[in-house]
């Protein structure tokens, strides 16, 4: 039988893949820190749940609605799960194809406390989203 | 659940690289590995072949006098992928680097260590020790 919170880590990837943002939400705690590397406007640590509406409004803006996201590998425990995401966008004749290892803590609701979204290739990231626009920080 | 036998053989190969044996870190590494660097930093980039990961350590090592630490709070894995949440100290002359890191692994065939990537709760403290 899968892990708890493996499943409930299916329903918030779901939920990203529907681009539903108030389902996604449903599954961070209220003051969710959510880290995210490399060097651009999308980069830095995002809070709550505005913080975590403002990354992905950025990423969905940036890429034109190009964003695929296909779950490719899950491990879970009682305190941590990450998932492998193989994700690629194109814009223009730019293409974007990588793995992201999206770590997850979880709290005593089993709600995502904190996160950390880590691109396996940042350099190829970084290109793609330089011009993004993260909203209010 | 029971735990996969590849988070205690990342177990010992974390003991052998805090111990700085890194002859020993070869037997857990993949010829072709591609270790990911992040931040931004001199120690930053891409390093390519088990040989250059191993100067990377030595590297890291030296700079740090032996001091650096990596110890898992907690490790998940299966037969293709791991990852680890691991707690790392070192000192530096007078800095201190105190941090908690995600670290991602993909697994060859033979459990050995192919690619490798992490990111740090604090970078701008991880770039600033290595700065």
């Amino acid at each position: 039988m899968e892990h708890p919170n493996a499943t409930r880590m299916r329903r918030t990837v779901d939920a990203l893949m529907w681009g539903d943002i108030p389902r996604l939400l449903e599954g961070f705690a209220d003051d969710v820190v959510w880290y995210a590397p490399g060097d651009t406007p999308l980069s830095g640590t995002f809070r709550g749940h505005d913080g975590i509406a403002r990354f992905f409004s950025g990423l969905n803006e940036a890429s034109g609605g190009s964003m695929n996201i296909q779950v490719d590998d899950l491990l879970a425990g009682d305190r941590y799960v990450t998932i492998f995401l193989d994700i690629t966008a194109e814009r223009h004749d730019e293409r974007l194809s990588v793995v992201v290892a999206l770590f997850a803590s979880v709290d005593g609701q089993g709600r995502w406390d904190r996160c950390w979204f880590l691109p396996d290739k940042l350099a190829e990231w970084n290109r793609f989203f330089a011009g993004a626009n993260s909203g209010q920080r | 659940m029971d735990e996969h036998p590849y988070v205690q053989r990342i177990r010992n190969a974390l003991d052998i690289y805090n111990s700085g044996d890194h002859d020993a870190m070869k037997a857990f590494i993949a010829e072709d590995i591609v270790w990911h660097v992040g931040g931004n930093h001199p120690m930053s980039g891409d390093y390519r072949g088990v040989d250059a990961v191993i100067d990377y350590f030595r590297d890291v090592r030296r700079a740090t006098a032996g001091t650096l630490q990596v110890e898992a709070e907690e490790i998940l894995a299966n037969d293709r992928h791991a990852s680890m949440f691991t707690h790392v100290t070192a000192h530096r002359d007078v800095r201190k680097l105190d941090v908690l890191f995600a670290e991602a692994l993909t697994l060859d065939d033979y459990g050995r260590w192919s690619g490798y990537w992490a990111l740090a709760n604090d970078q701008e403290a991880v770039d600033a020790f290595w700065a």
